[in-house]
């Protein structure tokens, strides 16, 4: 990259021109904060698999690949059961969550009032920020009850209830994308198709959805990342016995529960074993990627991209014209849509309920604020550790996420090679499970850069992890800035820096700022990655380089030793208000960012 | 330009600050009241290991950092394998364990502060008083029901607890249940204390079996007698109740720990210390 820029520099200065010297460097610059996604995932590759090669040539490839037991106490490792948990899995709960997340976002775009669609969207929010050990102790101490008694079965731990809740932790990553894609669809679909005499229905179903088709599959891409990645609550609801999932109800262990569970207490080869599984998993993520990005079509939604108005900048409702309702499939789906969207709800307002009325009692200021000792435990030393980890990790992520955004968007060619390429990196990126940050954080920074447990450690760690919802979010709102805005920009004689940063940027500004929120709660409710970087203790951080328990970790911490239950419902109730708190600045923020753009 | 530029940057600045930096400052606050100046300096011991022994050397700590004002304990909870290797690599003043060294954990010694049992935990509302060792044998192994209990759960291998309780375990023929690679599918595995505890506590219809260190019993769940004994401290003192394992402090050899540590160990061992274990349910050799 300096070389990149170092050239460019010569080049410029020869042509006795400043601006364009700095037109070059930016350039430079961009493509090196571009190319950092690639190398991110590079340096986790390869590390990961080098750690893992002594397991492999211990072990042997095929025996640890295709055996069917693993027990660490009699040095026998085969993940092959658990391949196929994960693989089962996935593929049962990104179904489920998937059909559920494209009603509820097809509802909220074409079927509710606005001021549903507002209060929908908060629902879809807020459901996306409740961490993954809530949502597993939701399961575990609520939901697997009412399943023992309604199957009579002796425990209900296993594939159903694991498909069940990790179906709804990824229904709102889907629902967003889904939706995001169907507000893009030019209006002219929708309108040409009422004009040549469909109903609604079919317009929406039959025209709308389809024409969404590659958001949709992006949706599924991150949706699939989440579920394969998922660690903390099916670890919790699986039942984590190393058996095939041939029953809806036996225990059974995914990749993710056996390193989660066993990584801990792992010495040798065993420890060399589970970092292998962790790259079993990352290999699994580089596979589906490859495979959606070869199925993907790169072009995106055909159209005037000058005249078309897109759905979103219109009143849904004025649309919702009475043609005679024909009876036809798209009416039972319309009706679907309302059912769905209707579960959705109760089941946020029906977890946030078990956690307020656990919660909330036993809440008090000294629990909070008090100094936080080994003997009375508060939640004092999370609060820094998590502002910490949150400032840091954003201070790193930010300038490069909003730098390949600008790079992706606005310098690369589109549909280039070398688009094509990083795409790909961040696409994979996003989809590394978060357990495989927590293991790469864990041996590469913590083991070798020597950081140990430490809020250093978990802050770099957490920017990979946030890195690709900046980009994604960034560019995704710097493609909707109409490009006759830049073209008046450089037609008034701006350079293209000055067009990006004055033009460009400002009208992108929402997306960054809510990509920011996002990756605020994303670390607010990280424990996998976070348990084997940045540690569980219960004192102040003294600085970066102390460990610090975030709230979910601290959550997980007052849970495991079980002595502490009322205060592990009080931390899960703190970090649900504090996604709670973080979605009405979402909220307050895009109103304010509106309000500017209005004048 | 450049002031529509600042503009920019300011407003992506302020968003990133505030947001990150609210919470954050609030605490720098509470911090600061904390420890005002910060002008003692305190010695530092760190300890690390075992999530079993984690409850109770914090109990431990907690009244030692009363009586020495001057000593701060940082206690980095994860289990016994990682609290032994810490403490090989030096990474600690010395770790926890809740299991004697294996034998290819060298270089380290243990020392046994305290005793702990394994109670065997049902629901609140199962009728189960009594179980034997071939009969937990069987529905671990085998998953023979045991009266209305059909269902188990057993921790993650590695565990300190599930090593003792997996020696300790034997049928009619003297099989371990350690030596199993494989449970009956009627056994869940939980990762640790407190899982089992809430799945046991929620499971209202009665028909699962755990086991838990005997110092995290409490009321949300019901200990069951072992064999006919009562899981007591008197019982595992006297060897009456069979199920227990030892909590050992794990260090590079005598000379090589710090002043300070060496002092703690001292109270830890000593009748105050010991008192301490005793209070919190574990139980106390020397006592």
């Amino acid at each position: 990259m300096a070389q990149n820029a170092a050239t460019a520099t010569k080049g410029a200065v020869r042509n006795g021109n400043l601006a364009s010297v700095r037109e070059n460097t930016a350039k430079g610059v961009f493509i090196a904060l571009a190319a950092f996604s690639i190398l991110a995932v590079f340096a986790i590759v390869i590390y990961l698999l080098s750690a893992s090669i002594p397991a492999f040539r211990e072990i042997g490839l095929f025996k640890f690949l295709f055996g069917s037991k693993w027990s660490a106490s009699h040095n026998i490792f085969g993940i092959l059961p658990m391949i196929v948990t994960s693989l089962v899995l996935t593929v049962l709960s990104v179904l489920l969550g998937g059909i559920l997340a494209i009603f509820t976002a097809v509802y909220m775009v074409y079927y509710c009032p606005i001021w549903m669609k507002k209060i929908y969207e908060q629902i879809i929010n807020l459901l996306a920020g409740i961490p993954s050990l809530i949502f597993g102790y939701f399961g575990l101490v609520v939901l697997k009850p009412v399943m023992e008694d309604m199957f009579h079965v002796g425990s209900a731990s296993g594939l159903l209830l694991s498909t069940i809740v990790l179906s709804v932790m990824i229904l709102p990553t889907i629902t967003s994308l889904v939706k995001n894609s169907l507000e893009n669809v030019p209006m002219h679909y929708y309108e040409g198709a009422l004009a040549l005499g469909c109903t609604k229905n079919q317009a929406v179903w039959k025209v709308c959805l389809p024409a969404a088709k590659n958001g949709i599959i992006a949706a599924v891409i991150l949706g699939i990342g989440r579920a394969v990645g998922e660690t903390m609550a099916v670890q919790l609801l699986l039942g984590n016995q190393v058996r095939y999932p041939t029953d809806f109800f036996l225990p059974i262990r995914s990749l993710t529960s056996n390193v989660m569970l066993e990584f801990g207490y792992s010495t040798g080869l065993h420890r060399e074993a589970l970092i292998a599984t962790g790259f079993v998993l990352l290999i699994f993520i580089l596979i589906i990627n490859l495979c959606l990005w070869a199925v993907k079509k790169n072009d995106s939604i055909a159209g005037n991209k000058f005249f078309s108005r897109k759905f979103k900048q219109t009143n849904s409702t004025l649309a919702q014209l009475n043609y005679k309702k024909t009876g036809s499939l798209q009416d039972i789906l319309w009706i679907l849509s309302h059912i769905i969207a209707i579960l959705v709800a109760v089941v946020l307002a029906f977890i946030i309920v078990f956690v307020f009325i656990r919660g909330i009692p036993n809440l008090s200021a000294d629990f909070l604020f008090g100094e936080s000792g080994n003997a009375d435990m508060t939640l004092a030393p999370a609060f820094a550790s998590t502002g910490m980890l949150i400032l840091m990790s954003l201070l790193i992520a930010l300038p490069l996420g909003i730098g390949a955004a600008i790079f992706l968007t606005e310098y690369a060619k589109r549909g280039s090679k070398l688009v094509k390429l990083i795409r790909l990196f961040i696409d994979t990126l996003a989809g590394i499970p978060s357990i495989v940050f927590g293991l790469f954080g864990a041996i590469f920074f913590g083991t070798y850069c020597g950081m140990g447990y430490s809020l250093i450690n978990g802050s770099l760690t957490l920017a990979l992890i946030i890195l690709p919802t900046i980009i994604r979010s960034t560019e995704q709102s710097l493609s909707e800035v109409p490009d006759s805005m830049r073209e008046a920009s450089y037609a008034l004689g701006a350079g293209k820096l000055k067009t990006i940063f004055v033009v460009v940027l400002p009208q992108a500004i929402s997306g960054i700022v809510t990509s920011i929120i996002l990756s605020i709660g994303r670390i607010v409710g990280e424990s996998a990655a976070l348990i084997y970087t940045a540690g569980s203790v219960s004192t102040m951080p003294e600085g970066y380089g102390s460990a610090g328990s975030s709230f979910a970790v601290m959550m997980y911490k007052f849970m495991s030793e079980g002595l502490e239950i009322d205060k592990c419902y009080a931390t899960a109730a703190i970090l649900m208000i504090l996604v709670i708190i973080l979605n009405i600045l979402v909220t307050v923020s895009q109103k304010f960012f509106q309000r500017r753009k209005a004048k | 330009m450049t002031k529509a530029m600042k503009r920019v940057t300011c407003l992506a600045c302020v968003a990133v600050m505030g947001l990150g930096a609210a919470m954050f400052a609030a605490c720098e606050k509470e911090g600061g009241t904390d420890n005002p100046g910060g002008s003692t300096e305190k010695t530092e011991i760190y300890i690390s290991g075992s999530s079993s022994v984690t409850p109770l050397m914090e109990k431990l700590a907690a009244v030692y950092e009363v009586l020495n004002d001057e000593v701060e304990i940082t206690i980095q909870m994860s289990d016994s394998g990682t609290g032994v290797a810490d403490a090989q690599q030096g990474k600690n003043d010395f770790g926890m364990a809740s299991r004697d060294l294996k034998e290819s954990e060298t270089g380290v010694v243990s020392k046994k502060i305290c005793l702990d049992g394994v109670a065997l935990v049902v629901n609140n509302s199962c009728s189960l008083t009594d179980v034997t060792g071939a009969q937990l044998y069987d529905l671990y192994a085998n998953g023979t029901a045991i009266g209305s209990v059909t269902n188990a759960i057993s921790r993650e291998d590695g565990s300190g607890t599930r090593d003792a309780f997996d020696s300790l375990i034997k049928n009619a023929a003297g099989d371990e249940l350690g030596d199993l690679t494989q449970f009956a599918a009627v056994v869940e595995i939980n990762n640790n204390t407190g899982t089992v505890m809430s799945n046991i506590a929620a499971n209202k219809n009665g028909n699962t079996i755990g086991y838990i260190s005997m110092g995290s019993l409490d009321d949300t769940v019901k200990a069951v007698t072992f064999e006919g004994v009562e899981p007591t401290a008197e019982n595992v003192k006297n060897g009456t109740y069979t199920l227990s394992r030892p909590f050992n402090i794990v260090y590079k050899s005598e000379d090589s720990l710090s002043a300070a540590a060496k002092e703690f160990i001292d109270f830890i061992m000593s009748p105050a210390g010991q008192w301490i274990a005793q209070y919190e349910g574990y139980i106390s050799e020397t006592l």
